[in-house]
Parts: structure tokens; C-alpha cells; sequence
């Protein structure tokens, strides 16, 4: 069970780390774009086509979301009452955080899907938000799930 | 916008308006015991044995039908009413102002000590 659980811990470890560069990408694409394509590397990156990265980050949020869901319950009983324990309040209140954020950018995939098929000049503002959401989610339930693990301590 | 891609729009407005207050007043529509492996419909205390109630999957499912809801009623609206909004802007202002809402219910983690 305990070695179950932290296989797939590192499995949506890994999938999230794959997830943020394609989020990361497109994000930064969409908000910042490149007029013409010209060498160095923040031009390369503002230059990419965002369009291209919609059903892999789909499909990575998908498969990562599902993954946390089930490794959740590991969290509640055996991470979270350490953190209550030592009253360590602000990385609990992160995770808290991140649940939420990440259910949140859950019920935006279908609209963020549908504004990257047929990306407008029209719809771009509102395109680049939701793309910026989903990425600050991603970025902040990372960042906090690494957090996590580094407290608790992997396989401890 | 097409019809589906405003659909799709309605729905992340109303999940993220239904999903702030689900999770601070705790409407969930399922409780889960995970020691026992059990699952509760609704709001539930904790079974004891050292098992947290779990309301966040609830409140996911709590606000995925209410906004499956509001999606179907709005699919009933005639396309020329539809069309007037600006559905996927008021979608992201709608996430931002439920992730505003969240965070003032999750303040006190950052300020007890």
C-alpha cells in the first residue's frame, strides 16, 4: 500500500512537472507574444504556438488531477495532522489552497478548450485570463505539494 | 462563440460562483471516512478511529451538478439573448473573484500561529 501510494506520488509529481512547462508556455505565449520570430531565448519562448500545447495540458491536468485525488486521502491521515500537530498552519493553509484552485481550473478546462480551437484577437484577453488561472494553479499547487513532501518527508 | 464554447463558458461561471460559498458554508454533497474506506452522502462527522471527515471531493460534485444545472437551463435560452454577454469574460472575472472570496475564508491559516 505504502509503496503503492508513493509510486504514484511521484508519478503526479512527475506528470505536474510536465504539466507546468506546458502551462507555463502557452501561458506566457498568450500574455506576452512575439510580433516576429527573432533568435534568443524569451523570444523562442513568446513565439510558440499555444494552440498546440491545449490537448496535452488537457490531458496532463486530467491525469494529474486524478492521481492527486487518490493520493489525497494519504495526505488527510497521515500529512495533514503532522502539519496540525506542529502547528505548521501556513503550508496546510496552502494545501487548502491548492484543492480549491485546482477545482476551480478543473471546471474552466472545457471553456479554455474551446477559446484555444478558435483563438481570436477577439477572444484573446479572455483567453490569455484563463490560461493565466489554469498556469497559477498549476504553478501554486506545485510548488505547494512540493513543500508538503519536503515537511513530511518522502517515504518517512 | 459558438453555442457549445458558451455553454462551456456558463459552466465555469457557475461552478466557480457556486463552489466559494459550497466550500465555507460546506454544502458537500458527500463525506469521505478514509480509515474506514467509507462514504457518507452529505455533510457527515468523522466516523473516529483517527479519521478525518473529507468534504472536499463533496464540494467538487456539489458544484459540478449545480452547474451542470445552470448550463442545461441556459441551453434553454434563446441563442439571440445568449449571444449579448460576453461569456468568457465574465467566466474569468467570476474565477477571480472566487478565488478573492477563498482566500479571505483561508486567512486565518496564514495569520494563527
Amino acid at each position: 500500500m505504502k509503496f503503492g501510494i508513493s509510486v504514484l506520488l511521484i508519478t503526479h509529481g512527475i506528470l505536474a512537472v510536465l504539466l507546468l512547462g506546458a502551462i507555463t508556455h502557452q501561458a506566457i505565449a498568450a500574455a506576452w507574444p512575439a510580433a516576429k520570430r527573432a533568435p534568443g531565448f524569451f523570444n523562442s519562448l513568446r513565439s510558440v504556438n499555444g494552440m498546440s500545447y491545449t490537448n496535452a495540458v488537457i490531458i496532463l491536468f486530467l491525469v494529474t488531477f486524478a492521481l492527486g485525488t487518490i493520493i489525497y486521502p494519504t495526505y488527510r491521515v497521515s500529512v495533514r495532522t503532522l502539519l496540525q500537530e506542529y502547528h505548521l498552519y501556513k503550508p496546510e493553509g496552502a494545501f487548502e489552497m491548492k484543492e480549491h484552485l485546482l477545482a476551480l481550473s478543473l471546471a474552466l478546462l472545457p471553456v479554455y478548450w474551446f477559446l484555444w480551437r478558435t483563438p481570436t484577437g477577439e477572444n484573446r484577453i479572455a483567453r490569455t485570463a484563463i490560461t493565466s488561472i489554469i498556469a497559477v494553479a498549476v504553478w501554486w499547487g506545485f510548488l505547494t505539494g512540493h513543500v508538503i513532501n519536503n515537511i513530511r518527508g518522502f517515504g518517512s | 462563440m459558438t453555442k457549445e464554447a458558451r455553454l462551456a463558458a456558463v459552466f465555469g461561471l457557475a461552478f466557480a460562483i457556486i463552489y466559494a460559498p459550497t466550500m465555507d458554508l460546506n454544502w458537500t454533497a458527500a463525506t469521505y471516512h478514509p480509515i474506514q474506506g467509507v462514504w457518507d452522502l452529505g455533510k457527515a462527522a468523522p466516523k473516529g478511529g483517527g479519521s478525518p471527515a473529507m468534504y472536499w471531493y463533496g464540494f467538487v460534485v456539489t458544484a459540478a451538478i449545480g452547474a451542470a444545472i445552470v448550463t442545461a437551463l441556459a441551453a434553454l435560452v434563446p441563442e439571440k439573448l445568449m449571444e449579448r454577454v460576453p461569456w468568457a469574460t465574465l467566466t474569468w472575472v467570476a474565477v477571480v473573484c472566487s478565488i478573492a472570496y477563498i482566500t479571505y475564508v483561508l486567512l486565518p491559516y496564514a495569520t494563527k500561529t
